[in-house]
């Protein structure tokens, strides 16, 4: 494990490298701030873009992309309440409403705080412990990514605002559009109504896009509210808001490394989680309730997103499987390279995985520096008139939307979801859980049936399971409790039952 | 009247001249380049080892863009509906031999035109590194054994695990528990945590782990040995009634401009790809990579693309898995 160790301290003795991966956390920053220019994109590019270098630079310079693209999706979560990447859907919830209270600026301090924690508590666990992690990946079974995705629709609860049906509903809507597509199993097409244009399925970047981006330049046309004015007097957050809640930062970040290392997931649901997990610990958020302005609710996403990267790094480095689309276009141009990571490469050439850790805390370094530097200028964003405004942001949303599959189709998807999420927004639906079904229902849909083929195609056989493993035990346990600390008529009951005094 | 006749003529006389400068000029401009894969994949991976390459002799740039969805269907209806003139470029695999009895698209390879067939990959049986099965033998008679019971790793109906799985119903007459999986990825990781008895792997994709002892492989589903793993005996060798089977094996990536194309364009891809192939560095990731050069062009490559079409469709309709008949659509029987 810690032979090749003089890997790490390559990237740090040539400023070529460290000027690739600093200027790789910049251009990062940019491409996840942009709504549907993603990092996977960004990453794609590059590989034709460094096909003759050398694999060092390229990788350097695809690390940083990497760091910076992940962060950068906050940024326009919290300044316009469009989250530049799936990873950013759950930032949007209370940093929004930041900068709506004129927080934009401690918002956005906040947030590169809890991304550069998170990102080290990341690579701390890839450097020290990939091998529990990776075995971790191994013994993790069909049944066990159902109940995590099930767990994850928890969050629809959380997301309800008071109106469960509504809610309900959008998770609903999310679940149908989240099947259409290729049967993954038999390549039938399901609820595509003979069109090759819905065979692909619809992706859920642009149900994202739509949902949150076409949707809220709508919603701001008609709203004739006037700018905020936001306070950048004070940028770093206060270090007693990092103390106070460097526990909850810890537990996201937790998350986010483990779903971040399972191959199938990453950032994106790692923060939603996280999100979720906070809503229901965290008792009094401050210095508004959740969903209306909670440091709590941007701190657990943003640390877990970040936390996620270096989890999905560890089962690409030891098994050669990709914990994330991000990882799995980086063993492609790593392929590019000559090199094909796992175990071999692990073995014979241990010091790339060396490289990597370096790499990313030199990236970390960079993305505090660039995210804390460019925080007064993105504020001024936000104090933008609206007739400037909006036209950018729906341009970019069309950008993006067509850079992710090249497709014109997607154009037109986007503008119809922004449409159906006006409407949504308008009578009172959260958005969010709808975009939530799209994004876990594959996972489930899968994993049920790769778990009832596992267990020769019994539907009891697939829940009896359950109670004979270890890690679906565990996750049982963790709903179980998660259901109960929520509940606050639960809570009582259990207090009066164990004799203690009821709140 | 005579004057618009004559001056018809002339017009397509002229356009006629221009259609053969073009095609002898060709390319006077760049080349839109569509994968039909993800960016990492295989089908990418080659593509872009190739391209920059081929543009030497092309002497313009070939924009490469992923065109991803519905196993590569999306980017073949966008390629078979712009101009037959060479400028867009589908750079695809062998599933568009699949779409039409699986019902995903009316189109296959009788569309287009094969620039060239530039590797083929083969699969490999493999089982986790502690299981009691030690030979193809032992998998074959553990199967007949257990009927049914053997839990086979797969991705999806017409990808290679599954045909593999196929053909040794179709010549052992064994059965196994199918188990689904999206991807190389998520397929591995459960040979490797040993939720699965058996499954097939791309050579390529298998072979890291068969060095490192971490999987067993027990025969490579090809007519030959595989260069990157020749201590895995071929199937071909453990039982002869494969050799038919595996005339036209394994996967394959391509390079297709649409029918209708002029000959002259076709022969300019085929002189630029066949250049790249011949590469160090692109022969360097074959061989790594576990997939064979074959370079394949005109009819060559269509009897290739056409047998292949023929063994997998039966093989799909056999298993009850077709949505069409292979008879539909005038695929002959093996």
């Amino acid at each position: 494990m810690y032979t090749g160790l003089e890997g790490m301290l390559q990237p740090f003795m040539s400023l070529t490298l460290i000027g690739w991966i600093g200027g790789g956390t910049l251009v990062g920053l940019y491409v996840g701030a942009i709504p549907g220019l993603s990092v996977t994109m960004a990453v794609s590019l590059l590989i034709s873009f460094t096909f003759s270098w050398e694999v060092l630079p390229a990788l350097a310079v695809m690390v940083g992309i990497f760091v910076g693209g992940v962060y950068g999706g906050a940024r326009a979560g919290i300044l316009l309440n469009i989250p530049g990447a799936p990873a950013a859907v759950a930032s949007t919830f209370d940093g929004f409403p930041l900068a709506k209270m004129g927080l934009a600026g401690q918002a956005m301090g906040l947030s590169t705080t809890q991304a550069v924690i998170g990102n080290f508590f990341g690579i701390v666990v890839l450097a020290l412990f990939a091998p529990l992690i990776s075995h971790l990946a191994l013994i993790f079974q069909a049944r066990d990514f159902f109940l995590l995705a099930f767990m994850g629709l928890f969050l629809v609860g959380s997301l309800a605002e008071g109106n469960m049906i509504k809610a309900l509903i959008a998770a609903f809507m999310g679940i149908v559009i989240g099947l259409i597509g290729m049967d993954p199993e038999t390549g039938q097409g399901r609820m595509n109504f003979g069109t090759l244009n819905l065979l692909g399925g619809i992706h859920f970047v642009v149900i994202m896009i739509g949902t949150f981006g076409i949707s809220e330049a709508l919603v701001q046309l008609q709203t004739k509210a006037v700018p905020v004015k936001q306070n950048i007097s004070r940028i770093t957050p206060e270090w007693s808001v990092v103390l106070d809640n460097m526990f909850l930062t810890l537990r996201a970040s937790t998350i986010g490394v483990v779903v971040g290392a399972l191959p199938g997931t990453g950032g994106d649901i790692a923060a939603l989680m996280a999100y979720d997990h906070a809503r229901r610990t965290v008792k009094n958020p401050y210095p508004a309730a959740f969903g209306h302005g909670a440091y709590q609710g941007l701190i657990a996403p943003e640390a877990a997103a970040n936390a996620a990267i270096g989890g999905a790094f560890v089962p690409m480095m030891t098994l050669g499987i990709p914990g994330d689309s991000v990882t799995a276009v980086l063993i492609g141009a790593l392929i590019i390279h000559g090199l094909r990571p796992g175990p071999m490469l692990m073995r014979e050439q241990p010091e790339f995985f060396w490289f990597v850790v370096g790499a990313l805390l030199i990236a970390n370094v960079f993305l505090y520096v660039w995210g804390m530097t460019g925080i007064r200028a993105f504020s001024k964003i936000v104090e933008i008139p609206k007739p400037y405004i909006i036209p950018i942001i729906v341009v970019l949303t069309f950008v993006g939307g067509y850079s992710i599959q090249n497709s014109i189709t997607d154009i037109y998807w986007m503008i119809a979801f922004g449409i159906l999420g006006y409407f949504m927004k308008r009578y009172g639906y959260p958005v969010a859980p709808l975009v939530l079904g799209v994004i876990l229902t594959p996972i489930i849909d899968e994993n049920f049936r790769r778990g009832v083929q596992l267990s020769h195609g019994s539907i009891a056989g697939f829940f009896e399971g359950m109670f004979g493993s270890a890690v679906s035990l565990s996750i049982l346990v963790i709903m179980l409790l998660t259901a109960l600390v929520s509940s606050p008529r639960l809570m009582n009951a259990l207090r009066r039952a164990l004799g203690g005094k009821s709140a | 009247m005579k004057i618009i006749e004559w001056s018809r003529l002339i017009l397509a006389a002229s356009l006629m001249a221009a259609g053969f400068a073009g095609a002898a000029d060709y390319p006077e401009r760049p080349i839109n380049g569509v994968i039909a894969w993800g960016a990492g994949g295989g089908t990418d991976t080659a593509t872009r080892l190739m391209t920059p390459i081929a543009e030497k002799i092309l002497g313009h740039s070939v924009i490469l863009a992923n065109r991803t969805g519905a196993t590569g269907a999306i980017a073949t209806q966008a390629v078979s509906t712009a101009p037959a003139d060479g400028y867009t470029v589908l750079f695809h695999a062998e599933n568009p031999q699949l779409y039409q009895v699986l019902g995903i698209s009316p189109l296959s390879y009788d569309d287009f035109e094969p620039a060239i067939l530039s590797v083929q990959g083969a699969t490999v049986i493999v089982v986790p590194k502690d299981s009691p099965i030690k030979s193809y033998d032992e998998l074959i008679k553990a199967a007949k054994a257990n009927p049914g019971k053997l839990s086979i790793g797969t991705s999806g109906v017409g990808g290679q695990p599954w045909v593999t799985s196929m053909l040794l119903k179709k010549i052992e007459g064994v059965t196994f528990n199918p188990v689904a999986f999206q991807g190389d990825g998520p397929l591995i990781t459960a040979l490797l945590g040993k939720q699965l008895d058996v499954s097939g792997l791309a050579v390529g994709v298998a072979m890291q782990y068969i060095k490192n002892g971490d999987i067993r492989a027990l025969a490579v589903m090809s007519n030959r040995p595989n260069p990157s793993i020749p201590e895995v005996p071929h199937i071909t060798q453990l039982n002869p009634a494969f050799t038919e089977s595996m005339k036209a094996s394994g996967f394959f990536y391509g390079v297709f401009v649409k029918k209708g194309t002029p000959q002259p364009i076709i022969d300019k891809l085929t002189e630029a790809y066949k250049f790249a192939l011949n590469d160090s560095k692109f022969i360097d990731y074959a061989t790594k990579s576990g997939l064979d050069v074959i370079g394949l062009s005109g009819k060559e490559a269509r009897d290739f693309v056409n047998n292949w079409r023929s063994q997998v469709s039966w093989l799909i309709h056999d298993a009850g898995a077709s949505k069409e008949s292979p008879e539909k659509f005038g695929i002959p029987k093996p």
